[in-house]
């Protein structure tokens, strides 16, 4: 080794320096780092004036040569400027320090991909195990670079997906499976800063097909958090495979009834050179609902293309959706060509029908209560005049119409919410043939008030009749004189004290508080006994002021007063609150309102891998509203792929409540689909259930985008100091961050100025610059 | 839909042999999605009879001003009206109510007003205002006699005070009070001195009506069963108009606007001959 060695190009790394001058000075060892000093213990103010009378030096020199030709004045000159180096040299004293320190080990992350994209093909050739495949390969050749890396660094091997997973030892990371259902490789680079701080991290490798499913992927300044080099390794065929592929389907989870949804679709197609047309189906089970054309031509670019379906759900419900793309013989993935979804279609308004026998100011609140509510779509019938009432006006004069009995009653009846009898007596209309009708709705899952008032109840001729069955309680043989008169302040029953009817208030003690000092209110229809299944919520002494009752699938509520309407009149500032919110209860709750059904079920999460377990909560409440605990409860779950028409059961789950009414359950899917848990609690109501639906999955976000992401790898590599690596490159010359030294056992200085040939140098350059001046004539 | 005035739409029966009139089965199906009710034409068989008094459709009296108690046995006669009728169960005896809480007996609050508009304290006029933001609808009858405009000149800046954020505005000839049960053109009373009404619309409401026609000079009777005063210029045809304002006035104060509802409309349109182009 001589000093040349030293001004090579690889020496003039810090490393490479300390390598040469150990080689040089220490050849024997004991020293394990080297580096260039200066010897000398001169002041800053002694050199910047030694500079001086050298710069002064020389330019005396070189102005007392100008009358000289030009060749004999730069030798001069030259040979000045030589004897001054030397002099710097003598002065400034070079040379190396060996130390023998000792260092701590930073760390060598290796995270290597373990999503599922990385079973895909790795290249044109088929290789076992695919892209997994090669970055295990990969990692078994660089073993023995791995291992001398250990010697200066902690060598730490994980996997990642959507987090990080570290394993032991190669053995044990080969043994890990590709099952990750997304790629990000933001969350795992947090983590592993979360488990080793950013200055102790030497470099990270990173194996990868660069497929990043994350909504935001890793950005530069996420990852030069790090402060270390990342280097990347591609693994997967450079040109992409011919693969077409849904990357994303965006629905909303909700929709409402008999409006016009959009699903918009994005299609990417990869690998191709020429045109292609694919047809791309939305279904709803196994009903095709809309079906278009994709046309792909590469020549447009690789963005990919977005197709918008419409359609109007009529049903109201939770249904299972899919898309797919018809896939071509080519393709080498089709797991990414079908995507499934499930949508809850929900009332856009809630339509109530209100039949009014006449016209009194509690009609005229409930009116302006169902108006003044978004939610409603309201559809009134009010009756006028009567056959008593005196004509002084021909039907052109007024503007009145017949009323359509036929048309409410029969025709369009199912396409109620609820309806109404406020004070409404169906004598006189020729009904008796719509009540069974109105009575089956209810039983079907409709909605029934009845609303008090002269008319109403046995008043207007109800007992005996279909609708009789609808109600709470018993109806007295038909009077008119079934009322109670006389003003009256409602006391609220137990059951109501719990009821969402009759919470006007959150807190239970206001709600009390408020029933306590109600506005008094005036009469009220007389009903025979309350039926075993009907809650009485609101009593007047013995006589059931407001009753409700689970009827088949549907719901009846009984208000057995018509002066309701003073508790939506009243003077002061929240006047009328507790009326508009005792009616937005009560038609939330007579319409099922899903967050009002005592028994509630609910997966954990909205779409499953295949393999991965479904956590379902459940939770049973009485009618009464109170949390039941010990109920035996049951969880169906079927298969509503094809739709719910067409429900396959698949699993069938026995729970027990605990405190708060609440159960959970586990089930392992075998196979892909849209599953429906359908919940039941016989001893809280055969008819009642709760279901919610989730989809398992064979069509991750990991394979619908399969084209390896090489610049995404090289941008992350770039951005933090990395190299985006070839198979065939050694790991162990790579940039990295050294090791910090914590502790010198052993230093010595050597100067490298004082040798003879420095010295004789340093006589023969004044000398022969002394001998030229004379011979040429200067002093 | 813009409407053409006076051009005759002809319609016949509905497939159903629905009367001159009516709507057929197709109309009215085609009008509920639209969502709105029907008033009808129905049979019921008769008798009224709420719980107790205090239910019954009622009017309350404004007992403020000159003019308050200048037509007695005005409101009797037209509730007596509205019972034979309509189904409105009816309670023929008004009351008195000052500014405050008797107000809220019953939402429609008629003030009869003649004279110079007495000074309501701050407290008063507090009581009014809330008691129309409430949902009350005050019907104010101008009752001075021809050629005596200071309770109209009076009660105008009364009104800006108590509703500051909307000026008293002319109603339009398709106000639902025009249609509520009788099909009429204008307000009427016992005289013409305004060929309209004006209000304070309240949301797609109204919180005030003013006339000025002395609706309620035209209904009261002597105990010998006498008209107390004459209408002007005279003849039973212009007191029935009266009487039919004001039982549109009581089926406005309970049924809002229902007849806007879009079953309504149509056949409304239709009877007033209007054709409807799309």
């Amino acid at each position: 080794m001589s000093a040349w060695g030293l001004l090579s190009a690889q020496a003039l790394s810090a490393e490479g320096l300390s390598a040469r001058l150990l080689s040089w000075l220490s050849p024997e060892g004991g020293f394990n780092q080297a580096s260039l000093v200066w010897l000398h213990a001169w002041p800053a103010w002694a050199l910047l004036c030694a500079l001086a009378l050298g710069g002064g030096a020389w330019w005396l020199a070189w102005r007392s040569s100008a009358r000289l030709a030009q060749r004999r004045r730069l030798a001069l000159g030259a040979l000045r400027l030589l004897t001054l180096c030397l002099l710097a040299l003598f002065l400034l004293e070079p040379g190396a320090r060996l130390e023998d320190v000792t260092r701590v080990k930073n760390h060598v992350a290796v995270l290597v991909d373990s999503s599922r994209s990385m079973t895909l093909p790795a290249g044109e050739e088929a290789r076992e195990g695919g892209r997994w495949g090669a970055a295990l390969r990969a990692l078994e050749a660089q073993r023995e670079a791995l291992d001398a890396l250990a010697r200066e660094h902690v060598v730490t091997l994980y996997t990642f997906d959507e987090h990080l997973r570290r394993h032991d030892s190669l053995e044990a990371l080969a043994a890990h499976a590709p099952r990750g259902e997304g790629t990000s490789l933001s969350a795992p680079l947090d983590e592993l800063l979360a488990r080793t701080p950013a200055d102790d991290l030497a470099a990270v490798w990173v194996l990868s097909d660069g497929v990043d499913t994350a909504p935001t992927p890793l950005g530069a300044e996420a990852a030069a958090r790090a402060r270390a080099p990342i280097h990347t390794l591609l693994l997967g065929p450079r040109r992409a495979a011919p693969d077409v592929a849904l990357a994303a389907v965006r629905a909303d989870e909700f929709a409402f009834a008999r409006n016009a949804v959009s699903v918009e679709v994005e299609v990417v197609a990869r690998g191709y050179s020429a045109p292609l047309s694919r047809r791309v189906t939305l279904s709803r089970g196994d009903e095709v609902l809309a079906q278009r054309l994709l046309t792909y031509d590469p020549a447009e670019g690789a963005a990919p293309r977005v197709l918008s379906f419409e359609f109007v759900p009529e049903e109201v419900g939770e249904e299972a959706y899919s898309v797919a793309v018809e896939a071509g013989e080519e393709e080498a993935v089709t797991a990414n060509n079908l995507a499934r979804f499930s949508m809850r279609v929900i009332r856009d308004k809630i339509r109530v029908l209100q039949v009014v026998g006449r016209p009194s100011w509690d009609e005229r609140a409930l009116r302006l209560h169902l108006q003044s509510n978004p939610n409603v779509e309201l559809i009134s019938f009010f009756i006028l005049r009567t056959n008593a009432s005196v004509e002084v006006a021909s039907p052109e004069e007024l503007s009145l119409i017949p009323f359509p009995t036929q048309e409410l009653f029969e025709e369009r009846l199912g396409s109620f919410d609820m309806m109404i009898f406020q004070n409404f007596t169906h004598r006189g209309y020729r009904m008796s043939s719509y009540l069974p009708l109105i009575r089956d709705y209810v039983r079907g899952g409709g909605g029934f008030v009845m609303v008090g008032g002269d008319q109403s109840f046995s008043g207007g001729g109800y007992a005996g009749t279909p609708i009789a069955d609808l109600l709470p309680f018993e109806l007295l043989p038909n009077a008119k004189d079934a009322v109670t008169l006389g003003d009256f302040r409602p006391t609220l029953s137990a059951e109501g004290a719990r009821h969402p009817i009759t919470a006007l208030s959150l807190s239970p003690e206001e709600n009390a508080a408020w029933w306590a000092r109600t506005p008094l209110l005036s009469g009220n229809n007389r009903v025979g006994a309350l039926k075993p299944e009907a809650r009485a919520l609101l009593w007047r002494e013995r006589e059931p002021v407001m009753a409700v009752m689970e009827v088949g699938a549907g719901r009846a509520l009984a208000l057995t007063t018509d002066s309701l309407w003073r508790w939506g009149f009243e003077e002061g500032a929240d006047a009328g609150a507790a009326y508009h919110r005792l009616w937005g209860n009560a038609i939330r709750w007579v319409i099922r309102d899903p967050s009002l059904n005592p028994l509630r079920v609910a997966a954990s999460r909205e779409r499953y891998p295949l393999g991965a377990r479904v956590e379902l909560k459940a939770q049973v409440l009485n009618a009464s509203y109170e949390p039941v605990e010990g109920a035996l409860a049951q969880v169906v779950i079927e298969e509503v792929s094809r739709g719910a028409g067409q429900a396959r059961e698949v699993a069938r789950l026995a729970l027990k409540t605990e405190a708060q009414g609440e159960a959970a359950g586990v089930w392992r899917p075998e196979a892909e689909g849209v599953y429906r848990a359908r919940l039941s609690a016989p001893s809280v109501g055969a008819a009642l259930s709760a279901q919610d639906l989730f989809v398992v999955a064979e069509d991750p976000l990991e394979l619908r985008e399969v084209a390896p992401r090489a610049d995404l790898l090289s941008a992350l590599s770039e951005v933090t100091g990395g190299r985006l690596l070839s198979p065939q490159d050694d790991w162990r010359g790579l940039e990295r961050v050294r090791p910090q030294v914590m502790r010198v056992n052993r230093r010595v200085e050597t100067p490298l100025w004082s040798s003879a040939w420095a010295l004789l140098l340093a006589i023969l350059a004044p000398s022969a610059e002394w001998l030229l001046r004379r011979r040429w004539g200067l002093a | 839909m813009r409407l053409r005035h006076r051009e005759r739409l002809t319609y016949g029966a509905g497939a159903q042999g629905a009367p001159r009139g009516a709507l057929s089965r197709r109309e009215a199906l085609g009008a509920l999605p639209a969502a709105l009710g029907a008033g009808l034409l129905a049979l019921r068989p008769g008798a009224a009879g709420a719980f107790g008094e205090r239910e019954r459709v009622g009017v309350n009296l404004l007992d403020v001003g000159a003019g308050a108690r200048e037509r007695p046995r005005a409101v009797e006669q037209l509730m007596w009206e509205v019972s034979k009728r309509t189904s409105i169960d009816a309670r023929e005896a008004p009351r008195w109510a000052r500014p405050g809480p008797e107000l809220y007996d019953a939402p429609l609050l008629v003030w009869l007003g003649a004279g110079p508009c007495p000074a309501l304290s701050e407290q008063e006029r507090a009581a009014l205002t809330q008691y129309l933001r409430a949902g009350g609808l005050l019907f104010i009858d101008d009752i001075s006699p021809p050629g005596d405009d200071r309770f109209d000149e009076s009660v105008r800046p009364l009104l800006r005070a108590l509703w500051p954020e909307e000026r008293l505005q002319r109603a339009s000839e398709e106000h639902t009070v025009y249609r509520s049960f009788f099909l009429l053109d204008r307000p009427h009373g016992r005289i013409q001195r305004a060929p309209y009404l004006e209000h304070i619309p309240f949301g797609e409401l109204s919180a005030v009506l003013y006339g000025r026609n002395d609706t309620f000079g035209a209904f009261g009777r002597e105990p010998t069963g006498a008209w107390r005063l004459p209408v002007v210029p005279g003849g039973d045809a212009q007191r029935e108009r009266a009487f039919r304002f004001g039982v549109n006035l009581l089926m406005y104060a309970t049924c809002l606007n229902y007849k806007r509802d879009q079953v309504h409309t149509l056949t409304i349109l239709r009877r007033r001959q209007w054709a409807v182009e799309p």
